[in-house]
């Protein structure tokens, strides 16, 4: 059954990227340049061989991790850490052959272990990180890249000068309908871009149980800010990227508000943000993040001067739609001309209520949308696929390109938002973080 | 009122001229989304492709047709009857 189920994910993968490769002639492969690696000539090189790879954080995040490596037929769970004993035995549970390590150290020092996966709480990151390169392992993180900016360049320059390949969980760089609505904008379907807007909205505590008061920071890690940068970390992480990966630049100026409004429970992050950020040119992502109401869920929107695309869903919308039928066009407008020219607040006023616009389908076929709920991640993200290009570069010792760059520019954003929250102040971009990959 | 007078039979003539009507409208139906597909520059192939549109327009304008007909017989007789009244009248005066 799940041999089965690891070969249909698998024909399935290389069937998109095999449509991929030669799509315009290979072009989005050059514009999109993470994904070389995963051409189906890449895949055949690495058929038959099995990448041996170790966990080191056995949480949910790290026991999803597991459940994906078990579908990827190039990869083979060797060894697990954490230093918490329920969670390791819970992944040692998932993976009965694999070794388990109480001590990240030991476990670097196992020369049977081509690659480590560090799903980790996020202050962990930078030192285990540079450890594991240190220790000449293949190395995959979580989002977000680290918890300080200073610890982000201390990855950055060590990446610089490593040979392994080094990989942070940006999924929605490998994720199907992302792939091609970056397509589909950078090839002018929507115009000029003239806004971004991103949020994300849940309706949960975000606490875990703790079986005792000593564990509440170290189970309960997201809510503190020695271990966490909240909301921007946790979530904005991966939207800011999506937009500067649309955008193919950095925002100079950022600026916003956060507050602690509803789950006033002892936490130190924020549970509701608004943060701008400003592009040279006006352009401005608006991004809005809370976790007391869920009703507009999670959405990244490309706003561009002809149309819109919502990345999430998969489905881009057009300002003037040529492909609604004109006599569906002449209806509408006949209705808005006598319906909507009801004065509602006076002569003078008409409420702009949002037009009901087409949808059109980025992706052939199903779409897989994440509802945003998921605190661990969601099915068919990009996080399978992105394990397996990092199971695949463990065997052929190949770096994605980009991707530590992409994952270096969002933390960074992250990190800057906070601190523009915190200081209530706009900030710039600070020099000194300045890599040659941004362009502003 | 004798049986006779409100029974009504459909003639073959009845059904040729809503038939014709009906025909009418379809075509009224057409011109418009020849006028919508050259006004808002889409596919000429809509022609066929949104022949369902067509058809469901072509209906709202016979069913318009029909209500705005019974609303002008209803009228006409009510008109009718009350001017026979008062010629009624006028003929018991004289």
């Amino acid at each position: 059954m799940e041999e089965n189920k690891k070969v249909e994910k698998e024909l399935s993968r290389r069937q998109f990227f095999k449509e991929l490769g030669y799509m315009a002639g290979g072009a989005m492969l050059l514009s999109m340049p993470w994904l070389r690696s995963q051409t189906p000539e890449k895949l055949e090189e690495v058929k038959g061989d099995k990448a041996r790879v170790a966990l080191i954080g056995c949480g949910s995040r790290g026991q999803y991790h597991l459940h994906n490596l078990k579908l990827i037929p190039h990869a083979e769970v060797v060894a697990l850490c954490d230093d918490y004993e329920p969670n390791l035995k819970a992944a040692a549970a998932l993976c009965p052959n694999a070794r388990t390590y109480s001590d990240y150290q030991k476990l670097l020092e196992d020369k049977d272990v081509d690659g480590v996966i560090i799903a980790t709480p996020l202050n962990w990151h930078a030192p285990m990180v540079l450890d594991a390169l240190a220790a000449g392992k293949h190395t995959f993180c979580e989002k977000a890249m680290a918890r300080t900016m200073s610890e982000c360049r201390a990855i950055y320059e060590a990446y610089k000068r490593t040979d392994k390949a080094l990989y942070f969980c940006m999924q929605r760089m490998y994720d199907e309908k992302y792939i091609k609505g970056m397509e589909r904008i950078h090839s002018g379907l929507i115009g000029d871009i003239v806004g971004m807007r991103c949020h994300w909205f849940r309706n949960a505590d975000w606490r875990r149980e703790v079986p005792s008061p000593e564990l509440e920071r170290r189970i309960n890690w997201r809510l503190y800010r020695e271990s966490s940068g909240g909301l921007m970390t946790e979530l904005a992480c991966h939207q800011l990227e999506v937009c500067n990966w649309a955008m193919g630049r950095m925002p100079e100026t950022i600026v916003g508000l956060g507050d602690i409004v509803f789950w006033k429970d002892g936490r130190e992050v924020y549970d509701n943000v608004n943060v701008i950020y400003r592009y040279a040119d006006g352009v401005k992502i608006n991004y809005e993040s809370l976790i007391s109401n869920k009703y507009n869920g999670m959405e990244d929107q490309i706003l561009g001067h002809k149309g819109t695309v919502d990345m999430t869903k998969g489905i881009y919308y057009m300002e003037d739609d040529n492909q609604i039928p004109g006599i569906r066009q002449l209806l509408r407008e006949g209705q808005e001309k006598t319906l909507g020219a009801i004065p509602t607040a006076g002569p003078s006023w008409r409420s702009e209520t949002r037009k009901a616009y087409v949808p059109h389908s980025l992706v052939n076929g199903a779409v897989s949308v994440n509802s945003g709920q998921s605190t661990v991640g969601a099915d068919n993200d990009g996080s399978d696929v992105i394990l397996s290009a990092f199971c695949q570069s463990c065997l052929t010792g190949e770096k994605a390109e980009s991707v530590v760059e992409e994952a270096y520019c969002s933390t960074l954003l992250c990190l800057l938002g906070n601190q523009a929250m915190e200081e209530a102040r706009i900030i710039k971009f600070p020099e000194e973080y300045k890599i040659p990959y941004m362009k502003f | 009122m004798k049986l006779d007078k409100v029974i009504s039979v459909i003639t073959l003539r009845d059904v040729v001229r809503e038939a014709m009507v009906f025909g009418l409208c379809l075509l009224v139906a057409f011109g418009i989304n020849v006028y919508a597909v050259w006004h808002y520059q889409t596919e000429w192939s809509e022609l066929y492709t949104d022949v369902g549109y067509m058809a469901v327009l072509a209906t709202v304008i016979y069913v318009a047709r029909c209500i705005f007909k019974c609303v002008a017989i209803v009228v006409w007789r009510v008109v009718c009857k009350f001017r026979q009244r008062k010629q009624d009248a006028y003929n018991k005066l004289k």
